[in-house]
């Protein structure tokens, strides 16, 4: 009943403020905005590790990922699109006082019940009926987002992750605002929000907090999570007001209190208040006199101890030396204002933006596996097979914070061809605008420093893994703890070359003589050499044999390898394809998931024999590097999304884009005049190995 | 005895010339010593020069070269843009394609067998 009533006295307050409890929405909207852009991690985090190539400006559910966190901003002060009931139920919750312990440092309106601190509420697990908006609410979108089954589903927890955070950063640009840190609640609006807003052009800077301050405990049984000392580190014990190089290590809710007056806080006395012990009148000097654009000499009082040099504290009113000493006659004016904005509002940005990181912070590093290749699938006609089990190495890769137990989670985020052509044939076919995601089967793991290779299955997941794919992405989602955050969420992510197909063909059924191809897979045409009855062989008719195809290949093998490594020793128990036999005329190719942009494959084939003499021929070992196959979408330098293929060529009927082609002795220079020579070269399968 | 030619079997790794849709192949031979230019072949012609900023018919405007590729570039049409829509298909504003170097082509011959039947 008494919190009926308190409810009831505040809404009549609010309501006559009107919507002034807090900067106003387009101040946050840009003070958003800007941390977001000056955000050292999240833009390359986005590109990077969650797969959304254009980063701040990628679309989700219609806006950009800079619009949600600027739109959370706003709708931190609302509930049901009113700010007057957003004000009542929300931004009674947007103050701190950091001399006040953290129960108790909430907005306290006399004969109404202390509201929660901004510092708890960013983190209070209910938030009741204006919604959820606190730290775990953004981890939990945040992991949703990650292990997304469905595009929809994934940009839609996306779009939650930023909206909740810009209403969490909300919180922290409030603690620029005095107001909002010395139980100021500015009823009748507040001069620093309103100049503000009408000059959005102050809002710029930079001036982050010491990253070490989010390193310690916070020893609070609600606001857990160390992003609590962005707002407060409980160092600040109004005897020693942050300023100079140390001002960073400080919380901002510590910085505003020490240093600024809000309109109904300009104290007289230091240390008189104990709320509100600094600044003071009697700590400040006479720094200058200016005109006012009102066309007065202004006298201004500023501090150069006592924290931060500020050199236009106040100003004294134009009936200041008139006027009693019990009766004030201070003012913020434009000018005070104005220098209040250059110091807050980099701050303001500086801490925002140092939320974003902290919140982004997890990283997990994605390297190929010991043998390589990521994926293998042997190919199926139409390019219709799929990888069902990825293998790579994993590490966390945050500085200064270890893992705890916990759960990891690969993903495979790829478009998939329109039409259902083989990207292969036809590599510049429509790809989907929609996205795939693969997941795979949970692993428990203690996810440490050094790396370790992990094999994840994905033939559980209802969405496969095909080989024909565009645009892959993978991405590894640890949930766990990480340094001091319980049920943190980490994410690495790697941009994978699309499935590329490395193919051996043997072609040894057309052989060049002098220039002149021959098809001497026909043995009909060209039978074994037997002179004088059989010399079809001889083409030039000096008695000597000069065509010997075609050949048989048996037991191939072929394995893709690191360039920067030394060529593998291929054999029966080392390969990422392997072929019983393979006739001329036939090709054989492997599918491959792997991150270079070339990398080596080696082929041995181990016996071999020409078909119409039956002789053996020697071991066959070859290596070469290979392409990375893209066909993936980056974002362009203005912005634009740009669509990146390297195409493939066609040999007898086959699309490839890169393979070992066996050829007969003096085939190369003539190999051109055989590309498009019939038959089409046709598949024999392969085995990739067991996992 | 019956002498023959020596024999081998010879293995290429072919780096796929580039073809697209209709448009005749293009093969990029390698990058202009000192100018920031390109050496192409269009189809059957001849081998020229390109900078970038130059247009190849069919395959777009040459974005850049480099030493193991060149890149060309379409900027999508409005109508493009509609059709692509109307697929369920990504809608993108530039399509970007990447010609490797003709010469990546790799002959490796294995050594030569002698026969003796």
């Amino acid at each position: 009943m008494r919190h009926l009533t308190a409810n009831a006295l505040l809404a009549f307050i609010v309501s006559t403020a009107g919507q002034a409890v807090a900067f106003e929405v387009a101040t946050h909207r840009t003070i958003n905005e800007a941390a977001a852009i000056d955000s050292a991690s999240l833009d390359p985090f986005l590109v990077h590790h969650a797969g959304l190539a254009r980063g701040l400006i990628e679309p989700l559910k219609g806006s950009q990922v800079i619009q949600w966190i600027g739109l959370g901003g706003v709708l931190e002060d609302q509930f049901q699109g009113s700010e007057t009931l957003g004000g009542i139920l929300r931004s009674s919750r947007h103050f701190h006082n950091p001399l006040l312990p953290w129960d108790r440092s909430g907005l306290d309106i006399p004969l109404l019940p202390r509201f929660e601190s901004s510092v708890r509420w960013a983190q209070r697990a209910d938030q009741g009926i204006t919604g959820q908006a606190a730290w775990a609410d953004a981890r939990r979108a945040f992991f949703e987002a990650a292990t997304g089954g469905t595009d929809s589903a994934r940009q839609q927890s996306y779009a939650d992750t930023f909206r909740i955070l810009g209403q969490l950063m909300h919180l922290v640009a409030d603690l620029a605002q005095p107001a909002h840190t010395r139980n100021d609640m500015h009823v009748l609006g507040d001069d620093l929000e309103k100049f503000i807003d009408a000059n959005l052009q102050l809002v710029t800077g930079f001036s982050p907090f010491d990253r070490s301050i989010v390193q310690i405990p916070t020893a609070d049984s609600i606001a857990r999570v160390p992003v609590a000392h962005i707002w407060d580190t409980n160092r600040y014990d109004g005897a020693n007001p942050p300023g100079g190089a140390a001002s960073p290590t400080f919380g901002l809710a510590e910085i505003s209190n020490a240093n600024f007056f809000s309109q109904e806080t300009i104290s007289s006395l230091a240390y008189a208040d104990p709320l509100r012990p600094l600044p003071a009148i009697n700590v400040l000097d006479l720094f200058s006199v200016a005109t006012y654009k009102t066309g007065e000499n202004r006298p201004y009082r500023g501090k150069s101890g006592n924290g931060i040099r500020v050199d236009r504290m106040v100003a004294e009113g134009i009936f200041f030396r008139f006027l009693p000493p019990f009766i004030s006659n201070f003012a913020l004016d434009d000018y005070v204002l104005t220098e209040y904005a250059s110091h807050l509002l980099p701050r303001a940005i500086g801490y925002s933006a140092g939320l974003l990181d902290y919140f982004f912070r997890g990283r997990i590093e994605i390297a190929p596996p010991a043998r390589f290749a990521y994926g293998l699938a042997e190919y199926e006609p139409g390019n219709t097979g799929r990888f069902t089990k990825l293998r790579f190495k994993v590490r966390n890769a945050t500085p200064g914070e270890d893992t705890g137990p916990g759960q990891l989670v690969a993903l495979v985020q790829y478009r998939a061809s329109v039409t259902g052509q083989s990207l292969v044939d036809h590599p510049f076919a429509p790809i989907s605008s929609e996205l795939f995601f693969a997941i795979s089967e949970p692993i428990d793991v203690a996810l440490g420093g050094a790396f370790q290779e992990l094999t994840f299955d994905f033939s559980q997941s209802p969405i496969a893994i095909p080989t024909n794919a565009a645009d892959v992405f993978l991405t590894v989602v640890f949930k766990g703890r990480l340094g001091l955050e319980d049920d943190a969420v980490m994410i690495g992510g790697k941009d994978l070359f699309e499935p590329s197909p490395i193919d051996h063909a043997n072609v040894t059924d057309w052989e060049c003589f002098l220039g002149v191809p021959y098809p001497v897979g026909d043995l009909v045409a060209y039978p074994s050499y037997v002179p004088p009855a059989q010399a079809q062989r001889d083409v030039n008719r000096d008695g000597l044999q000069d065509l010997v195809g075609p050949a048989a290949l048996r037991q191939l093998y072929l394995k893709t390898f690191d360039l920067s490594q030394p060529a593998p020793v291929v054999s029966e128990s080392h390969f990422d394809l392997s072929v019983p036999q393979q006739d001329a005329g036939r090709y054989s190719r492997v599918m491959v998931l792997q991150d270079q942009p070339f990398h080596g494959v080696a082929i041995l084939a181990r016996d071999n024999r020409l078909v119409a003499s039956g002789t053996t021929y020697p071991i066959i070992r070859a290596t070469a590097p290979s392409p990375g196959v893209y066909n993936h979408t980056v974002r362009g330098l203005s912005g634009d999304l740009v669509r990146r293929v390297l195409p493939s060529g066609t040999y007898r009927g086959l699309p490839f884009h890169a393979g070992f082609f066996t050829l007969l002795n003096d085939t190369g220079p003539c190999f051109d005049l055989t590309l498009t020579a019939a038959p089409a070269l046709t598949l024999v399968a392969g085995d990739t190995p067991a996992e | 005895m019956l002498a023959l030619r020596s024999i081998a079997l010879s293995v290429a790794m072919v780096l796929a010339a580039a073809a697209a849709g209709e448009a005749q192949s293009l093969q990029y031979w390698g990058r202009e010593a000192r100018a920031p230019a390109g050496w192409i072949q269009l189809g059957a012609g001849k081998v020229h020069a390109v900078e970038p900023g130059a247009e190849i018919p069919s395959w777009g405007r040459v974005k850049e070269v480099h030493d193991d590729r060149i890149v060309v570039e379409q900027t999508a049409t409005e109508a493009q843009k509609r059709e692509l829509e109307a697929l369920g298909a990504l809608v993108y504003d530039v399509l970007e394609i990447h010609i490797l170097r003709e010469d990546l082509r790799q002959l490796m011959p294995m050594p030569p067998m002698k026969r003796d039947p």
